[in-house]
């Protein structure tokens, strides 16, 4: 435990000097390993694990997904998305900013990367809402929150990780993200309500579309849905595994790409080659977190853990709070990678151990990552609006997430009191 | 050279894609799945993870935190940007030797995948190659920072 401590210690130096999570992962697994179990085990650890996580068949969800992902976002769907939620929402009292969230979901969703989704759709968003008067802090908030909500809804990379590193049915996780993604956007747009209610000014109503615009706008959306619907749908009754669905999506999108002719050779090399390199950083993170978990495990820190619990003799639910607590904490000083991967390898076998179910659990884990991109000081969807939008400052945008980031709070309570949320719908497949 | 990496890593991944997907239609469209989907996708996986790693480590693009790099600045932050650099090209020296290793024990068992009785050895030698060219491209960049040249 003492080792494991150090160990910690060290990780954290060598990452806060910014040497490459993966790197450090490794070294300082191997070498814990190794002075716990022995340097010829250890050694063996290292190349079959790069071998195996290499050769790993059910992990090409990854490039598939991500692929999935760079042909929408090739396609220039995000003005379309955005068209079609404005034309039934922009009426209402900060519709626009409702649009918002409800168009970065979709694009989140489909497109899995919350950096991207907020990039892209500060470009496609924002000049209407400022056309209109919105104020910068709303317009932003919503764009940078909304963009969140992508890695939960499936498919979500951080599920298909954390569904590896625990060994937890990968179609279950995704199933279950779908409730708590829609919660947390329907949360979303009441913390866009409540904020136009206190200053009405922020987000004044846009003009009402008749039914034809309405038609016309989602005319121009719904082969992506449809094709959203088809793969999570075939997931659900069990039709695809989550590779094969991968397969599906990244196909479909990329006819749906070539249909819109918005995918030339350039281009889709462009797409091919960035979601290459993606699926590298991240399999090389897993690599590393693999060989940094084995460590943990057997330098005994979970059961370690198990037992303090067990002495103090608190009731589960807080223990739960207490995770979630130390997630925030960390949130503000780790990205949702390195989160993911540090922390879920000590915690998930004392939640299981109290009796939990490690779906529900993971659920929990993304949502305190999605309340991590947003949260001041490090919040990254907020410095990527910001990178996009130079004349918005940090603080306006992190003073405009505030009411979403107490829309998270709730959803987070909501999630722990009530954990058929997330289990109600794998509980059917 | 990158050229020729770049070229190969969007062709895996594409290859990737259609050999998931004629895989899926054919087992339900047609009741005739591929006969090897599942083995050609490890191999795909596991040329793509290492045909892209040198691509990615040629900038040392791996996620990093750096809370700490805005208190380092002019000498001083070369020093230790090439630290870093050095560091992960040790790392992933270290990783090639052990896939290297493994490699020659899988051609010593003669390892063969089930169905298309692929010998594993060669794609575990590519591995171990893929991750020294990184390793050396790291080498590279930590010399050109500790030489305090402004690297590309």
């Amino acid at each position: 435990m003492l080792l494991a401590a150090a160990a910690f210690v060290v990780l954290f130096t060598l990452l806060f000097l910014g040497v490459p999570i993966a790197f450090g992962l490794i070294a300082v697994g191997f070498v814990g390993f190794g002075m716990l179990q022995g340097f010829v085990p250890a050694l063996h650890m290292v190349g079959q694990l790069a071998f195996s996580t290499g050769m790993n068949e059910e992990l090409s969800v990854i490039p598939l997904f991500v692929l999935m992902g760079g042909f929408i976002a090739a396609s220039r769907l995000s003005d379309d998305l955005y068209a079609a939620a404005n034309a039934f929402l922009g009426h209402l009292r900060g519709g626009l900013a409702m649009a918002t969230v409800v168009a970065c979901a979709g694009f989140s969703a489909v497109c899995g990367s919350s950096f991207a989704t907020a990039a892209t759709m500060t470009k496609v968003a924002l000049p209407p809402m400022r056309r209109l008067g919105y104020g910068d802090s709303l317009a932003a908030g919503a764009i940078a929150s909304g963009a969140t909500l992508g890695i939960m809804i499936p498919p979500s990379v951080p599920l298909v990780l954390y569904g590896i590193m625990t060994r937890t049915d990968i179609s279950k996780l995704f199933i279950a993200g779908i409730l708590p993604g829609l919660l947390g956007g329907l949360l979303y747009l009441g913390a866009v309500a409540f904020a136009t209610w206190r200053q009405p000014a922020l987000g004044p109503r846009g003009e009402r579309s008749g039914g034809r615009a309405r038609l016309a706008a989602l005319g121009r959306v719904w082969a992506v849905v449809a094709l959203f619907a088809f793969i999570i749908g075939g997931i659900y009754a069990g039709w695809f595994t989550p590779t094969e669905a991968a397969g599906i999506g990244a196909f479909g999108a990329f006819l749906f790409a070539l249909a819109r002719r918005s995918l030339g050779p350039a281009r889709l090399a462009d797409v091919l080659l960035d979601s290459a390199k993606t699926t590298a950083v991240i399999l090389l993170l897993l690599i590393g977190a693999l060989i940094f978990s084995n460590f943990i495990d057997i330098a005994g820190v979970p059961r370690t853990l198990a037992r303090w619990v067990g002495e103090a003799d608190v009731v589960p639910v807080l223990v739960i709070a207490g995770m979630v607590a130390i997630y925030l904490v960390l949130g503000c000083i780790l990205d949702s990678m390195s989160m993911l991967f540090l922390t879920v390898p000590v915690f998930f076998p004392l939640v299981a151990g109290l009796g939990y179910d490690l779906v529900w659990f993971g659920i929990v884990v993304v949502t305190v990552i999605e309340v991590s991109l947003i949260t001041p000081p490090i919040g990254l969807n907020a410095f990527v609006l910001h990178q996009v939008q130079r004349d918005i400052p940090t603080p306006v945008i992190f003073r405009g997430l505030l009411p979403f980031v107490g829309a998270d709070v709730v959803r987070l309570a909501l999630l722990i009191a009530f954990p058929a949320i997330a289990l109600a719908l794998p509980g059917l497949m | 050279m990158f050229r020729l990496l770049q070229v190969l890593a969007a062709a895996t991944l594409f290859a990737l894609m259609c050999v998931v997907a004629v895989d899926v239609t054919g087992r339900y469209v047609f009741n005739r799945p591929l006969p090897a989907g599942y083995e050609m996708v490890q191999a795909l996986m596991g040329v793509l993870l290492f045909v892209t790693l040198p691509l990615v480590s040629r900038n040392n693009d791996h996620i990093a935190l750096g809370l700490l790099d805005p208190y380092f600045a002019g000498r001083l932050d070369w020093l230790r940007r090439g630290a870093i650099h050095l560091f992960s090209a040790a790392v992933l020296g270290f990783v090639t030797w052990r896939l290297a290793v493994h490699a020659a024990k899988l051609a010593q068992g003669g390892d063969l995948t089930p169905v298309l009785q692929m010998p594993l050895a060669p794609i575990a030698w590519f591995m171990a190659a893929a991750a020294a060219l990184s390793s050396a491209l790291l080498l590279a960049l930590a010399f050109r920072c500790f030489s305090q040249r402004r690297p590309s």
